[in-house]
């Protein structure tokens, strides 16, 4: 028996169906200040994400995820069922939505002013991201940040946040009341678990803003909280490094680039506590 | 000999110098203070080598150093613009 | 009719869909990989695209750009770094679409760029390309036997920076067709791509006629109905420059000895896609055989469809197992293809247990 729930993310529409009993419970939890649509409107993306059927249901269960009817990863263990549809919508957008330019970055806003953080994996940003979303600033992903080609403002498509291993405890330590999906182990990630985003984010999906900085994060031992600028060039080399589409938007995303460089301070960003981050950071937008 | 600034190069102005896209191999790259210069100077007018040389060491300081420095990376440049398809040689 | 075929075969039909038929084409559409079409249809015509649908279509637009443009940068490379090796380098299919800047390259995916080579030429060739950053790709030491000897390919090599993928070909059919003009009878001809020079592709009829062959000894169609939406694309291009095309077309696959390949594109590119035709020659494309007609026509009118639920029912499934059956007999004698098969099927069961081990694909 398949559930089927429609909704907006930011400028998509999903919809996603599932037999799954631990994608319903996470669904109803991380995303219960989101508003389900009632109608059909036109979905981007119908997701499905099933058990597999029979041999595998008993032996060590697996939960395939399609996109309309197409499977593009191999079946996960069932329960990493929750984190996988979290995966599977961060590809649909990575893979297709072109009327953006798409940085693998930590995206947060205050005073209508956008920082993207742009890391690699492991590097903190989701980290840093949910300490900072939790603290009064606006929530616009923890993994994608999404420049418009058209109007060059940065859209949320605020999603619970993806944690790993130790950041796990540092953030149900930190953010009182936390809410997490069930946590999944033995992931290619290692252990996971998301984190329902703040309400106040959730309900300001639809504003984009303009980006103002690009903070390149770097969690360090016991260092003192400090930005460090950064030339553009760096800057516009690691950008392309931490994009998703740059090489098929071409040309376009090209002068995009240099054109929000104009007017965007760059830094290198060296932390260890989040109160002192948390300070660095708003001193640049307040 | 003169040298061409690609057809297929777009370029914009960056503050620590000037980056470039190849619309034809995709690829983007930078060149950083002085070395932009020549990019204008290509841009405006294909040249020769030498011609090209003169007006980037003009705009360097006298000293014996400087001018060696400067050719030097004048040199560099050419050959690595060369080999990333910036700039064509034709006769 | 699937709404996405009725589209293709008359655009007009894009125009005023609701949000619903809109919801079913584009599904249809990314199923089929026809998306990018689309948006060239509506373009050349155009045609407004409603708010909802519209970056669908552009995002799919631009990554057929990116690819076109992969390729023009491989017509450019591949002579280059063959030029010493080689006497024939001939592109096929997609990339002598683009080459020829014909309108069904326009939106069009596609995953490799083929050639045509000499056999005796074909190791020098491998070499060259290896120690110009060529890699193979990931097969396994059968496959690559099966692709050397019974394909008409080895397979495929993909370049390790510039991420292209080359198909090099030695002949036109598999060494085990019945049929077997050699690769020197195809025509071919020289294209002039701006800033890089002449690369050799096949003229009009006989691109036609290597696209029919193709299609039509297939044994799986993942992409069988963006096959024969190119082939209707090409022959109602190329008949508006010259309306005898088709028969000039006949008459040549009658000479290679491939007319019933030709016939069969060309008649289901008229009952699919709605090509215009002339009635004496759809009259002459019948079948002589009653059954084997009704046996073609079950087959190929139910796999040249959307691959996708919405249009999908029992007749396709039937059709798949058939056409299956059908592509294996032709390229490959009985006894050595019932080992094959069982061959693959081993390994597909194999791979299906094995699943949980490989989770590397995830972003």
């Amino acid at each position: 028996m398949l559930a089927q729930f429609t909704l907006p993310i930011g400028p998509f529409n999903f919809s996603i169906k599932t037999d799954n009993t631990a994608v319903l419970k996470n669904l109803s939890s991380l995303y219960g200040d989101y508003h389900f649509y009632n109608h059909s409107p036109f979905i981007d993306f119908p997701i499905t994400i099933t058990t597999r059927s029979l041999i595998r249901r008993f032996i060590k269960p697996q939960v395939d995820f399609f996109l309309d009817e197409f499977a593009p990863f191999k079946p996960l263990p069932k329960d990493q069922s929750f984190a996988m549809l979290e995966w599977g919508m961060n590809w649909c957008i990575t893979t297709q939505a072109h009327q953006f330019l798409i940085f693998h970055a930590g995206t947060i806003e205050k005073n209508n002013k956008v920082i993207i953080m742009p890391a690699e994996q492991g590097s903190g940003k989701s980290t840093l991201t949910a300490a900072m979303v939790y603290s009064g600033w606006r929530l616009f992903s923890d993994e994608l940040a999404l420049i418009s080609v058209t109007d060059e403002l940065v859209y949320p498509c605020t999603r619970p946040i993806n944690l790993k291993n130790d950041s796990i405890n540092v953030i149900d330590n930190y953010v009182d009341n936390a809410v997490f999906s069930t946590i999944a182990k033995d992931t290619h990630k290692g252990t996971v678990a998301l984190l329902k985003p703040p309400k106040a984010s959730v309900e300001r999906m639809f504003e984009p803003a303009p980006l103002h900085f690009i903070v390149f994060p770097k969690y360090v031992a016991n260092i003192e909280a400090k930005l460090t600028p950064i030339n553009q060039i760096d800057t516009f080399q690691q950008l392309i490094q931490h994009s998703f589409n740059y090489h098929i938007l071409g040309e376009q995303g090209f002068h995009l680039i240099a054109r929000l460089l104009q007017n965007v301070t760059c830094y290198q960003f060296e932390y260890s506590d989040f109160e002192q981050a948390k300070k660095l950071l708003s001193s640049l937008v307040d | 000999m003169l040298l061409f600034l690609n057809k297929y190069i777009r370029k914009n102005e960056i503050k620590e110098g000037i980056a470039l896209f190849n619309t034809f191999t995709g690829n983007t790259h930078f060149l950083p203070h002085p070395l932009h210069k020549l990019i204008a100077f290509l841009a405006a007018e294909p040249c020769s080598e030498k011609a090209l040389l003169d007006v980037f060491l003009s705009s360097f300081q006298k000293s014996l150093q400087e001018q060696e420095n400067a050719t030097k990376q004048f040199q560099q440049f050419i050959t690595e613009a060369l080999k990333s398809d910036i700039i064509i040689e034709i006769n | 009719m699937s709404i996405l075929i009725q589209v293709l075969s008359e655009p007009k039909n894009l125009q005023n869909l609701t949000i619903s038929q809109w919801q079913t084409l584009l599904s249809q559409a990314k199923t089929s990989q026809l998306v990018g079409r689309l948006n060239y249809l509506m373009e050349i015509q155009n045609y407004t695209k409603p708010s909802y649908v519209k970056w669908h279509l552009e995002s799919a637009y631009k990554i057929a750009e990116k690819q076109r443009k992969q390729a023009i940068v491989e017509f450019l490379e591949v002579p280059s770094t063959l030029k010493n090796s080689t006497s024939t380098l001939i592109f096929l299919k997609g990339a002598a679409y683009i080459a020829k800047n014909l309108p069904c390259s326009f939106g069009r995916t596609f995953s490799d760029i083929d050639v045509l080579v000499k056999k005796q030429e074909l190791r020098k060739i491998e070499t060259i390309l290896k120690f110009s950053n060529w890699l193979k790709t990931n097969v396994d030491d059968y496959d690559e036997q099966y692709y050397r000897t019974w394909m008409h390919e080895i397979p495929p090599l993909y370049h390790e920076t510039r991420g292209s993928v080359l198909d090099i070909h030695h002949n036109i059919l598999p060494s085990t067709n019945k049929h077997q003009p050699s690769a020197a009878e195809f025509s071919t001809t020289s294209v002039l791509i701006e800033d890089i020079g002449s690369i050799d592709t096949l003229d009009d009829t006989d691109l036609c006629i290597h696209m029919a062959v193709h299609l039509f000894t297939e044994s799986e169609f993942h992409h069988g109905l963006r096959d024969i939406s190119d082939f209707d694309m090409l022959l109602r291009h190329f008949q508006k420059h010259d309306k005898r095309f088709v028969e000039k077309l006949i008459q040549r696959a009658q000479y290679l000895g491939l007319y019933d390949y030709a016939r069969l594109a060309i008649r289901y590119s008229h009952i699919v896609m709605s090509t215009p035709l002339s009635s004496t020659t759809l009259e002459s494309l019948q079948s002589n055989s009653l059954f084997v007609t009704f046996f073609q026509d079950f087959c190929f009118c139910n796999i040249f469809k959307p691959n996708h639920s919405s249009c999908r029912n029992w007749k396709m499934g039937l059709a798949e197992f058939l056409l299956y059956w059908r592509g294996h007999i032709l390229r490959m004698p009985l006894k050595l293809l019932l080992p094959h098969l069982f061959r693959k099927t081993y390994k597909r069961t194999k791979d299906y247990f094995k699943q949980d081990k490989d989770l590397t694909q995830l972003p």
